[in-house]
C-alpha cells in the first residue's frame, strides 16, 4: 500500500501536485500536515492523503481529483455499454 | 471541527464491478468481520442523489466509515464532487448556488436514472439464476421450457428498459457536460 499526497485546486480542478510517499505511514502523515500548514491560508486548495494498492487504484476510486466532467462521463458510458 | 465530534476519522472506500445483489453480499461480508458495525444503505434512501453502501465499525474506539460503491455510484458521487468543486462544497447538502439550478438537476435526475438502470441489470441478474440454461432444460419437459420461454420474453422487455434508460443516462450525462452556470 502506498501513501500519496495530493494538492488539488477546487475551483479550477487542477490537481497542481501529486506524490508518491511510499509505505511509510507516519512519515507520510507527517509531510501531509506540513503541507497543510502551508497551504492554510487558500481555502480553495484541498491537501489530501490517501492510500491505495497503486496508483491505478486511486484513479479510480477518487476520479474527482484526476478527471473532468467529460471524462467522467465517458467512464458511465463505458459503464453501460458493458 | 474538533476531532472528539467527527462522525469518523478514517475512510475506507471499495469500488468493485458488481450489481446490486452482489453489492449487498459484500456489504454483509464486511459487517460480519466487525461485529456491530452499522450499515447505512443510501441505495434505499440517497442523500441528495448520493447512493453508496457504508459500514461504520468501531475500531480501538474509534468509527471507521467503509463505502461500498457499485460503478455508476461512484462514478455518480465523483461527478457530485466535481460539480461542488466549481459551483461550492455546499451544494452537497442541498444549496443551490445562483446559476447552478440546472446543472444540479441535471445531475440529480442522472441519479435516478442510474438507479432504475442498477435495478433492471439486478433483475436481469436474478431471473437468469433462476433457471438454467436453455441447453440444459431436458427435451419433454413442458413446464420447464415454458418457464424458460416465459422467462425469455421478460429479459427481452428488461433489455429493451435497460436500453431506454441507458438512452436517458446519456441525455442526462450530456445536459451535464455542458451546462455552465448562468450568471
Amino acid at each position: 500500500m502506498s501513501h500519496y499526497l495530493l494538492i488539488y485546486r477546487r475551483s479550477t480542478g487542477d490537481l497542481q501536485e501529486i506524490h508518491d510517499l511510499g509505505s511509510d505511514r507516519q512519515a507520510a502523515l507527517t509531510y501531509r500536515f506540513e503541507r497543510e500548514r502551508q497551504q492554510s491560508a487558500d481555502p480553495d486548495v484541498e491537501v489530501v492523503l490517501l492510500s491505495a494498492a497503486s496508483r491505478e487504484a486511486l484513479n479510480r476510486t477518487h476520479a474527482r481529483y484526476f478527471k473532468d466532467r467529460g471524462e467522467l462521463a465517458t467512464d458511465v458510458a463505458a459503464v453501460l455499454a458493458r | 471541527m474538533r476531532l472528539a465530534e467527527m462522525q469518523d476519522i478514517a475512510g475506507l472506500r471499495i469500488v468493485e464491478n458488481i450489481g446490486l445483489g452482489p453489492q449487498t453480499q459484500m456489504v454483509e461480508r464486511i459487517a460480519g468481520l466487525f461485529p456491530g458495525a452499522r450499515i447505512v444503505d443510501r441505495r434505499e434512501r440517497p442523500n441528495r442523489g448520493y447512493r453508496a453502501v457504508h459500514v461504520i465499525p468501531e475500531v480501538d474506539g474509534y468509527f471507521i466509515e467503509i463505502q461500498v460503491r457499485t460503478p455508476l455510484q461512484d462514478l455518480w458521487a465523483q461527478s457530485m464532487e466535481r460539480l461542488a468543486d466549481e459551483a461550492g462544497r455546499e451544494v452537497r447538502y442541498g444549496a443551490v448556488p445562483e446559476g447552478w439550478a440546472d446543472a444540479i438537476e441535471s445531475l440529480l435526475s442522472l441519479s435516478e436514472t442510474m438507479r432504475q438502470f442498477e435495478e433492471y441489470m439486478e433483475s436481469i441478474r436474478v431471473e437468469r439464476s433462476q433457471l438454467p440454461p436453455p441447453r440444459h432444460v431436458p427435451y419433454g419437459q413442458r413446464e420447464l421450457q415454458l418457464q424458460r420461454t416465459r422467462l425469455d420474453a421478460r429479459l427481452k422487455s428488461l433489455e429493451a428498459d435497460i436500453s431506454h434508460v441507458s438512452d436517458q443516462i446519456r441525455g442526462s450525462l450530456r445536459d451535464w457536460v455542458e451546462k455552465k452556470p448562468k450568471r
